[in-house]
């Protein structure tokens, strides 16, 4: 069940970024009860305003993949502060910068020159 | 939060009107249409306070959730029913308070979330009542609108940092940035690009290159669909704040003839305009809860832009001023063809969505 639901919430994407919100770490709580599922987002910035719009489209996602009969409630921790830590390493390693040529020849060099 | 609907519809509505007149005002500047009312004169004002003070009001509104915070796009969408009706004195005052209304949302951004990049949002936000000031002080708009510009660049640059923060910039870049955005505000506050233009030149291009090299557009330009159109956009744009430099030094407004309308529209229409047509697709239904959607077909008025400003750049440095006309009229088929495509995707919906 509850694999069924971060799968569900894998398919939205934070639609800037291109990034599904798993992946970025924004899903910060998920509680399954009675017939319910309670879902807490976070967001990456208090200065964007996708917010209501991403979490209508999870609510709307995992709605379509539990089925009918399950109330789904999705809500945004406006407290909540993301940091890149937080997006799993496959996505940071995609997005942090490989250091050039150039920079690996002047560390290199910079090495040498100290000793290292 | 969600808008009531007569709110939307009031904002879409000033917005709109504030568009068009800011447009036609445009025509008028250059002799296509009669001027109505004081349109022409205004052109600045209105698409750079009217339309765009409006729009940025409106997104830190939203992202800040409370109803009070509607209030500085209110404000800013009044001054900008007044500015259409002919009330251009009556008008500054509200962008002022507007602006500082703006600067008080991003500062309380900044005291929940100090980093660089809500600090420079604030920073920008600043630039905005700062040039209404001015403007109310008896400088022109030809001055005031390099301030206000500055006030979207910077916005544009904080938002694009905001969206970096994966790509992990190193303290020294960050440093470098600071130091870019403080000469920025230096030349601006010796009166360039008017009076000298060199410091100013140096410091956008600097910022175009910093953007090019520390945004994630680089990457997601590798990607598919939405993010890798938004991307192509953002680089043609930071494209355009490049030659917008090399503008300021080769044809300095105080000097060239029609250096003034060459950088300004290549900040305004190639840098901005692209920034709106790269992310109006996932801003409007954010903001104004319109149901529009990215379709590829964007490309075509994406294109027709880009196509516009740089005929409009040439013509200026050729002082061909008589054919500015077909740049300017390029500019609005671009404009009226992105916004009737977005809108058409909200009328004709897919019958599979998700059978991509």
């Amino acid at each position: 069940m509850k694999s069924e639901i971060l799968a569900a919430l894998a398919t939205v994407d934070d639609p800037e970024l291109g990034i599904d919100i798993v992946s970025l770490g924004l899903v910060r709580r998920l509680d399954i009860g009675e017939g319910s599922v309670t879902i807490e987002l976070m967001m990456t910035t208090p200065t964007c305003p996708l917010g209501s719009l991403i979490a209508e489209n999870a609510r709307a996602a995992v709605e379509r993949a539990v089925g009918a009969g399950w109330t789904v409630s999705v809500t945004i921790d406006k407290a909540a502060v993301w940091s890149p830590e937080l997006a799993d390493p496959t996505v940071r390693s995609r997005f942090e910068r490989q250091p050039s040529r150039f920079e690996a020849a002047v560390s290199k060099f910079a090495a040498g020159l100290f000793g290292r | 939060m969600k808008l009531t609907p007569f709110l939307r519809i009031a904002l879409a509505v000033a917005a709109a009107a504030s568009l068009i007149a800011g447009l036609t005002g445009g025509l008028a500047r250059l002799g296509v249409v009669a001027p109505v009312g004081d349109t022409a004169d205004m052109h600045g004002a209105i698409m750079a306070s009217g339309f765009f003070g409006t729009l940025i009001s409106l997104e830190r509104a939203v992202a800040d959730g409370r109803l009070a915070a509607l209030l500085v796009p209110a404000i800013s969408a009044a001054g900008a029913v007044l500015l259409l009706s002919g009330y251009a004195e009556a008008t500054a005052p509200l962008f002022l308070v507007a602006g500082l209304g703006l600067t008080l949302l991003t500062g309380l951004a900044t005291w929940k979330l100090p980093t660089l990049f809500t600090g420079l949002m604030t920073a920008a936000a600043a630039l905005w009542p700062l040039g209404t000031l001015f403007w109310m002080l008896g400088r022109t708009l030809p001055e005031v609108g390099y301030v206000w510009l500055g006030f979207l660049i910077l916005t544009v640059v904080a938002e694009r940092i905001e969206l970096s923060r994966l790509l992990r910039p190193t303290l020294a870049a960050r440093g470098l940035l600071v130091l870019l955005v403080a000469l920025f505000a230096l030349a601006l506050g010796l009166g360039q690009p008017w009076n000298g233009s060199t410091l100013l030149s140096v410091a956008l291009a600097g910022i175009a290159l910093w953007l090019l090299r520390e945004d994630i557009a680089l990457r997601t330009v590798r990607t598919k669909g939405f993010a890798r159109f938004s991307a192509l956009l953002l680089i043609c744009g930071y494209g355009w704040l490049i030659v917008a430099a090399a503008n300021l030094t080769l044809l300095p407004p105080g000097e060239a003839l029609y250096g003034h309308d060459a950088a300004i529209h290549a900040i305004a229409v190639g840098f901005i305009l692209s920034m709106v047509f790269a992310h109006a697709p996932i801003i409007l239904p954010a903001v104004a809860g319109a149901p529009v959607r990215y379709v590829p077909i964007l490309y075509l008025p994406a294109a027709l832009l880009q196509l516009a400003i740089g005929l409009r750049i040439a013509f200026d440095a050729m002082e061909a001023t008589e054919r500015l006309h077909c740049a300017a009229w390029l500019t609005i088929a671009a404009i009226v063809a992105y916004v009737g495509l977005l809108l058409g995707t909200m009328v004709v919906r897919p019958k599979a969505l998700h059978a991509q």
